[in-house]
Parts: structure tokens; sequence; C-alpha cells
């Protein structure tokens, strides 16, 4: 199972707050009719304003949950414009999940980050080629096949 | 499905809401059912 590691629970505990909900307690049942919860496990990152950040349903095992939390981290801090810690989460996919079904992902939203904290930088196109290379199969691949377009 | 009777897990949504602003983090939500 996923949650016991503490590989799991070091990654949950370094930006969040984990709370859990169970959703065959009727008293949730109002709250979750609010959030359009469907299925489970239901995974959310929702920031403090009660926005919800990234969203993933279903089981995933240890080594692939870690890089897609990762991932919904790095585009929560995106979305908040904090760079610097975005690109460090994205940065730890890469180097520690290379092959999860997440690290696609992690590749493509690099680029935009650094793009996003620099403009003048080349990093998204970089990041891009890069994962033209090691994913080409992916659909982050197709995100960014406009670029590959002859002009 | 996967439940820890341990501290980790919080309960009261609206509370780590608060809490998350104080300690500049995000909340995750796990909505489970243990059957």
């Amino acid at each position: 199972m996923t949650y016991p590691l503490d590989l799991v629970k070091e990654a949950i505990a370094a930006h969040a707050i984990p709370v859990q909900i169970d959703n065959s307690d009727s008293k949730n049942n109002i709250f979750l009719h609010g959030i359009h919860h469907i299925w489970t496990p239901d995974i959310r990152i929702m920031h403090t304003d009660g926005y919800e950040m990234y969203r993933w349903d279903g089981f995933l095992p240890p080594f692939e949950f870690v890089p897609r939390l990762q991932c919904a981290f790095g585009l929560a801090f995106l979305r908040l414009k904090r760079f610097d810690e975005a690109e460090s989460c994205y940065v730890d996919v890469l180097r520690r999940f290379s092959t999860s079904y997440a690290a696609p992902e992690a590749q493509y939203y690099l680029g935009v980050t650094r793009y996003r904290r620099d403009p003048d930088s080349d990093e998204m196109m970089t990041q891009w080629a890069e994962l033209r290379s090691r994913y080409p199969a992916s659909e982050y691949r197709v995100k960014q096949s406009f670029k590959e377009l002859p002009e | 499905m996967e439940t820890q009777a341990s501290a980790f897990w919080q309960h009261d949504y609206a509370q780590m809401l608060e809490r998350a602003k104080d300690e500049r983090k995000f909340v995750l939500l796990d909505i489970f059912n243990p059957g």
C-alpha cells in the first residue's frame, strides 16, 4: 500500500497538511456533493483560499504516487508564481522518478516554469526538446507538438 | 481504502485550511472509502 511508507508521508508533509475524509460517513455528504466527489481515492491539492490546485482519482503505488504528488505540488506552486519551489518539484521527479507516468508532465512544466520565471530564457524550448527525446509517446509531447509544425 | 490510525491524517478540513495558512502549505485532501 502507499501511505504507510515514509517516502510517501515525507513527500506529503513537505508541502501539505494531510486530511482524510470518509465518503461512507453520511455527515460528509454535503461537503462531498459540494466538491462533486465521485470516485475514490480522490486526491486533491487545495490552496488555503479553497481553490483546487490539482487533482487525480485512483490508486497509485508509492513510486507512482510520489512523482504524481510532486507534479501536483509543482503546478500548485506554479499557479502561485512560486517558481523556484515549482522547479524543485519538477526537477525532483525527473531525477528520482524519470520512468514514472508523471515524468513527461514534469518535463513539460519544468520548461513552462522556467519560461514564466524568465521569458527571455530558452528553457521552455530546451525542456520541450528533452521531452520529445525522452518521452516521445507521451500526451505531453503532443501538447507541445505545435512547436514541431513547419513555420 | 487506505486509512491510518495515526496522527498523520487530520479530519477537520476547514480547520486545516486555517492551519495551512499559518504554515504556508497546501491541504492534501484524500477522500476514501473504507470498504
